[in-house]
């Protein structure tokens, strides 16, 4: 245990999944309204308003964050209960993000991506809330939430994250009844990659993000670079595993700071 | 803890602000306004962008390159207006067509006259210290010139890759030199660069 922030993380998963008493009669909170509500939705909020085949971008520090070994549990478990852990673990993930000053962009089943940044923002702002959002959810679950969930007689979670930063653009794609707004760049798809490449409870970050990293903080992915080819030109992009459990307390503590203030309020700089 | 503990923790540097009269000073005190940071006691401050102070041989800029300033006066008038609004102490200069600036960094220990000028291939400026005339200090019996200069004797203020001409322009070359000028004062002082950096001996 090592916060308040990650104390509440997993009170807020035990006491969710209590309250619905194995079944569904929730909806998850912090994701996408019903069509027709007025309240809040994912996305970021200066992109939302976006009209249809409209496009805007910013810089952005993004995060996806993946339930490892969600799909064996879709195959053994009852759906309600599969479905009332990730909506509980969801939904603390996204206040985490919340309070980093961050935007929940979008949820698929047991994922989340989030965003950090806007036009007035800091990279390195965004990238170390995001880096500190990922760290105190990662380690909310492992020492926190675990032990709880075991008390209370469920199988352990495990998570992994993704993280890059750079350019991205926001587009509304669909039709003119059913649209969505769509992330597209190469951030955006490099740290849904990095997700992919992550076991549990590693958190790998893409070069965009690793240039606002100090090298002992990172520590070489089996797998990176990886090669890009165009024609004749051969480019490289690595990426590399963030050794998020020494930067515990500095996380925590500079979420609390923020306090759901977006990034673009905070000022800092070298 | 804040969010300035995480920066050096994730990256070893501290934030750091520059006054318009080129006193460097840290992220206390300052806030974020609709129009740039502002600072309780020293008003309009210029964030430090991330840097490394270097060494060694000058950048070499290419002889055919049409000078980037030429084909987008746009954006030199643009810059001209940035560094009036960031340090109005600086009067713009043109060197032998070359678009640059001159004006006074005070460190609060020393002020220091310098010269930023661009290079025609939109690279990392050339920054110069016209007074005082040297940047050294004696070592027993003998005067030992500054670190992180190229061999020039212009100022080092950070690598070419920390440049990032789409993105910085000279209100950021200007804040890397006030950075630098306090890191001399304070060489001055004890022989110690105070900050990391590359640590090359250039002259």
């Amino acid at each position: 245990m090592t916060g308040s922030i990650q104390d509440e993380f997993a009170k807020g998963v035990i006491t969710d999944l209590r309250s619905r008493s194995g079944g569904m009669a929730k909806s998850l909170r912090a994701s996408a309204s019903p069509p027709g509500s007025s309240g809040p939705t994912v996305g970021h909020p200066d992109f939302r308003d976006l009209e249809a085949g409209a496009s805007a971008g910013c810089n952005l520090a993004i995060a996806f964050f993946d339930m490892t070994g969600f799909t064996a549990r879709t195959f053994w478990q009852p759906l309600a209960e599969v479905t009332s852990l990730a909506q509980a673990v969801l939904t603390q993930i996204a206040l985490v993000v919340e309070a980093s000053g961050g935007f929940v962009l979008g949820l698929r089943g047991d994922g989340l991506m989030a965003g950090w940044g806007s036009r007035n923002s800091t990279s390195e702002i965004d990238v170390a809330l995001c880096l500190a959002a990922c760290t105190v959810s990662l380690d909310a679950c492992k020492e926190v939430l675990n032990q709880a969930l075991v008390i209370d007689g469920i199988e352990p979670i495990q998570l992994r994250a993704g993280v890059d930063w750079g350019l991205v653009n926001f587009t509304r794609t669909g039709s003119t009844s059913q649209s969505d707004v769509n992330v597209v760049g190469h951030a955006a798809n490099f740290a849904a990659k990095c997700e992919k490449v992550a076991l549990s409870w590693e958190v790998v970050v893409g070069e965009g993000a690793a240039t606002h990293v100090d090298a002992p903080l990172l520590s070489a992915h089996s797998g990176s670079p990886k090669w890009y080819q165009h024609g004749n030109e051969r480019r490289s992009y690595s990426f590399g595993l963030f050794a998020w459990f020494k930067v515990l307390e500095t996380s925590a503590s500079a979420i609390q700071q923020v306090a759901g203030r977006p990034t673009s309020l905070i000022s800092a700089s070298y | 803890m804040t969010v300035s503990d995480l920066l050096t923790k994730l990256n070893g540097r501290t934030p750091r602000f520059v006054t318009i009269s080129g006193l460097v000073v840290g992220s206390a005190n300052v806030t974020k306004e609709s129009n740039g940071y502002l600072h309780v006691e020293h008003g309009r401050v210029t964030p430090i962008m991330k840097h490394t102070f270097h060494g060694g041989d000058d950048p070499v800029s290419p002889d055919d390159v049409e000078p980037w300033w030429l084909s987008t006066p746009w954006a030199i008038a643009l810059e001209r207006s940035n560094v009036a609004f960031a340090f109005p102490g600086f009067v713009d200069v043109a060197i032998a067509g070359v678009p640059g600036w001159v004006g006074q960094i005070d460190t609060g220990h020393g002020k220091f006259q310098i010269e930023v000028l661009h290079r025609p291939d939109h690279g990392l400026p050339m920054i110069e210290v016209l007074k005082p005339a040297r940047l050294e200090r004696p070592r027993g019996r003998r005067m030992v010139s500054s670190p992180h200069r190229y061999r020039s004797g212009l100022l080092c203020v950070a690598d070419t890759i920390d440049w990032k001409p789409a993105e910085h322009d000279a209100v950021v070359a200007i804040a890397w030199a006030a950075h630098w000028l306090a890191a001399y004062t304070l060489w001055r002082a004890n022989l110690q660069w105070p900050w990391a950096g590359v640590d090359v001996q250039a002259v």
